[in-house]
């Protein structure tokens, strides 16, 4: 298994568009409305976005697979100094692929691959802040297998564990009294276990109700890489060597309300709270130190945020349905830690999307996500390297559902 | 398949922008007038650094660095009497006295001190300080000045006035009282090369017919003092009266009697720059053997026994005895022993004591002899190399006193300050960062020092440039743009 996925996490960077380092772009059907999908049912992508839905299909077998093309610029200025700069990211393709079993009436199991986490962030070689950053690209795939139990017509629960790849790189340039040429990459590769929890809930024929709880994954590297380029002087003091991080992927719970409005029209609200917090500190702890090399300790300081999505599904026909959604997801930033690593803004989502359904078991999916990031004016205190920031995401989707 | 018709629902994403951009931000003078914007005052105005005053020096200059600013707002040239010779490596630099005051060599140049690769005596290989070509280096320690066959003294002499008047008459080595002094381009070799006649600093600046003046003086009037070991040495302090005089004739002069608007900076105590807080002041590197051995053999014991002599004789002496009692022990940081002339005079007994909490050896204090020829232990380092609490003491007086006419001064004639004292303060206590750089006062590693431990280097200039403009802004309601520091180059070793 790991030697599958290895070679493709080289392949896949993941833009960052959400608070902090998250991605949500996890079904494509649910970006059509906003991210919604804790209440109510779109598919085997349940798996992440509610394990306890996942029997809550007419089929025995449902599949779904997808990705999304992020576009995403983010622009800098220095008011002090008037300079404008912005990044050049590649563009990010999260994907996702679900299938369930339904092993009997009350038991089905599943598995999951999606990215719910990733940064490619470019600001280029010779930008103000190259020293605190040049670039990044941080990935991660989770495995999730999963069961879902179903108590009773109104009840059912699920639940997963999530086996975590991550990878990370990031390049800068290093700030030394000698030589102007100095710089650092950083990279390597980790792994981390966590869970993903679910419960639903139909309160009648037209409410429900969902409740998740994805778990904090803490990422552990272990034999990083390290790579100094600098002045001959200072060469001896910056050796190359091996490093250990470790990086922490914050839990995210999340309370939803679906409303079958009519027997077309769907409505559902949800809320999210990002357990960012445990984003204390990203420190690299050097194998070797020396008198100018000592372990690196960069402060984030990321507070608690959350995200409130609200969308709806409309069912023109048999074969089409059609969503649209907005929501508000909270920078989890505070202004004297903003570091252009991460540069999360308080970000506004528009979103809407299709469906197409060719026959009985087969459809095509189609999203759109466009997302403001508002503008910040935030400092990384610690550097002393500040200004204002804004970003644009522009995110089409596509997706794959077949059902057996 | 109807998916062609409903793709009408996508249409209006094509209307989306993808570019976020920001507004240019609104630069502007404000309530002043840039058009012909005048610097005065010493090395720090002119671009003096690294030992010598250089074309590259005069480049990144503290003005100009301000005055390319303050073209975007309407700012006018800003000429400068650049130095023949591409860069300080021909030894563009006079000698100024920094570095040996008792022996002063008006003929001879100073070159451009360049970081190159070094070897102490102990055979530890580092960089440091040196010159360019390495004939020129004279170990042991620090520079001492080299014959002016290196350069043209003549193409130096050359005075360049009739291109004048200039923008920016810093002169390395201007003391307050050389401003409106008619006989300074006589004894200044770099005001010589730019005055006509016999014309003032402050009458050639007036000639350019000034709408903005900097003026930054007085760093001299104590420096030399400081650099040259305090009253062991032959610099003086500035009387504070005559200082007063000076400073008021000058800001009359070159405001039009409070017409022209300006800025001014205040004087950073010395002992904020690395050319006094370098040089260790003690060893811990001591063997229980080596310390019997100090006080055996160079008899610091009998040296003690006499003290206690002294004072047992005269009950007032006992004070200073116990101050001069000198004690090596291992295992602890032993202070070096200095000559101390202002200690009382007893028969018998030689000047001695051990350096005191606070107190400095400066830059030029050779290293190799603390490391290797046991000066400060068997050997007493010579007054001329410490400042002591005394001579720290009358530094602190001065400055404190010359800031507050600064301030007066500043205030009452709504002068935009720069509080130079305090930036380089902040840099020796808690340093800076800007834009992911750390600064701090330290030698070499600081990143804001050139490398003769008393001027700036470049970044560290555009970051007082930065004050400046900063205290320009908040002054006159300016939005000038300030200049990023990192675009500024870091030292290179020269091999």
């Amino acid at each position: 298994m790991k030697k599958l996925i290895l070679p493709l996490l080289g392949c896949i960077p993941f833009l960052l568009h959400a608070g902090g380092f998250q991605v949500n772009l996890q079904g494509t059907k649910q970006t059509g409305m906003g991210h919604l999908g804790t209440s109510f049912y779109l598919g085997a992508s349940s798996a992440y976005f509610n394990p306890a839905m996942m029997g809550m299909g007419e089929n025995k077998i449902n599949i779904e697979a997808g990705a999304s093309f992020i576009n995403s610029n983010v622009v800098f200025q220095n008011q002090t100094t008037g300079v404008s700069e912005q990044t050049d990211n590649p563009m990010g393709t999260p994907f996702y692929l679900y299938g369930t079993y339904a092993i009997n009436e009350k038991v089905t199991a599943g598995l999951g691959v999606y990215t719910p986490f990733g940064s490619a962030v470019d600001w280029g070689e010779d930008w103000t802040g190259k020293f605190l950053i040049r670039d990044i690209q941080l990935r991660a795939i989770f495995i999730q297998p999963t069961v879902s139990y179903k108590i009773n017509d109104q009840l059912s629960i699920g639940a997963g564990l999530t086996y975590v790849l991550g990878s990370v790189e990031i390049n800068r340039a290093v700030s030394a009294p000698i030589g102007n040429n100095n710089s650092v990459n950083l990279q390597g590769n980790a792994n981390g276990v966590g869970f993903n929890a679910g419960v639903h809930y139909a309160v009648n024929e037209k409410w429900s109700v969902g409740l998740t709880h994805r778990s904090q994954v803490d990422i552990d590297l272990d034999e990083g890489d390290v790579d100094f380029t600098m002045d001959p002087a200072l060469a001896s003091s910056f050796p190359d060597g091996k490093f250990s991080a470790s990086l922490p992927l914050p839990s995210t719970t999340t309370l939803g309300i679906a409303y079958q409005a009519t027997d077309k029209l769907l409505l559902s609200v949800e809320g999210s709270f990002v357990g960012w917090s445990a984003y204390e500190s990203l420190d690299f702890d050097f194998e070797t130190n020396t008198d100018r090399l000592e372990d690196s300790k960069n402060p984030r300081n990321y507070e608690d945020a959350i995200i409130i999505r609200v969308g709806g599904q409309y069912s023109v026909n048999e074969e089409l349905d059609v969503r649209a959604g907005f929501y508000y997801d909270e920078s989890p930033i505070q202004d004297e830690f903003f570091n252009p690593e991460t540069p999360s803004t308080n970000n506004l989502g528009f979103t809407t999307g299709l469906s197409y359904n060719v026959g009985e078991s087969f459809g095509i999916d189609a999203s759109f996500l466009f997302i403001s990031g508002q503008e910040r004016e935030s400092e990384y205190q610690p550097a002393g390297f500040g200004g204002k920031y804004k970003a644009i995401s522009v995110i089409p989707g596509i997706g794959l559902t077949y059902k057996l | 398949m109807n998916l062609k018709k409903y793709m009408i629902y996508l249409l209006p994403l094509a209307f989306v922008a993808c570019e976020p951009e920001f507004d240019d931000v609104k630069f502007e003078a404000g309530a002043a007038d840039f058009s012909r914007t005048v610097a005065v005052g010493n090395s720090l105005t002119a671009g003096f650094q690294s030992n010598a005053l250089s074309a590259e020096g005069q480049i990144n200059s503290l003005p100009n660095i301000v005055a390319t600013q303050l073209k975007i707002v309407g700012g006018g040239e800003f000429k400068q009497a650049i130095l023949p010779g591409e860069t300080g490596e021909k030894g563009a630099g006079v000698n100024e006295q920094l570095y040996d005051p008792r022996n002063p060599l008006p003929d001879f140049l100073l070159p451009e001190l360049k970081l190159v690769p070094t070897m102490d005596c102990l055979g530890a290989s580092s960089v440091g300080p040196g010159f360019v070509p390495a004939g020129f280096n004279q170990p042991p320690g620090f520079p001492v000045p080299v014959p002016n066959s290196i350069y043209s003294a003549a193409e130096f002499d050359m005075n360049v006035s009739a291109d004048g008047p200039f923008n920016n008459y810093g002169i390395p080595g201007a003391k307050v009282e050389d401003m409106n002094s008619t006989t300074f381009s006589l004894t200044n070799p770099y005001y010589k090369r730019m005055a006509a006649s016999n014309e003032t600093v402050v009458q050639a600046a007036v000639r350019a017919n000034p709408t903005f003046f900097m003026l930054w003086i007085g760093n001299n009037d104590v420096l030399g003092y400081a650099t040259q070991g305090g009253d062991d040495g032959t610099g003086s302090i500035t009387a504070q009266g005559t200082f007063d005089t000076e400073y008021k004739k000058t800001l009359d002069a070159l405001s039009m009697t409070n017409t022209v608007k300006g800025v001014v900076a205040n004087i950073p105590n010395v002992t904020s720059i690395p050319y006094f807080s370098t040089i260790p002041t003690g060893t811990d590197a001591i063997t229980q053997a080596n310390a019997d051995t100090l006080m055996l053999l160079k008899n610091y014991g009998g040296y003690n026994a006499g003290l206690a002599q002294a004072a047992a004789a005269n009950p007032a002496f006992q004070a200073e005895a116990d101050m001069r009692k000198i004690e090596f022990k291992a295992g602890q940081l032993n202070p070096f022993v200095v000559v101390d002339p202002s200690l009382t005079a007893i028969p018998g007994l030689p000047m001695y004591r051990q350096i005191k909490a606070g107190e400095y050896l400066i830059l030029t204090t050779p290293s190799d002899s603390l490391k290797c020829a046991q000066w400060g232990t068997a050997k007493p380092i010579p007054g001329s190399f410490h400042l002591t609490t005394a001579e720290l003491g009358k530094i602190q007086t001065a400055i404190d006193g010359y800031n507050a006419t600064i301030r007066t001064e500043a205030s009452a004639r709504g002068l935009a300050l720069v509080d130079a004292n305090a930036r380089l303060k902040q840099l020796a206590t808690t340093g800076i960062n800007i834009n992911g750089i750390s600064f701090t006062s330290d030698f070499i590693t600081g990143g804001a020092f050139s490398l003769d431990g008393v001027h700036p280097n470049t970044r560290g200039y555009a970051i007082i440039a930065n004050d400046f403009i900063k205290a320009i802004n908040s002054t006159y309601g300016a939005n000038v743009p300030q200049v990023d520091v990192a675009d500024y180059p870091t030292y290179e070793v020269t091999r």
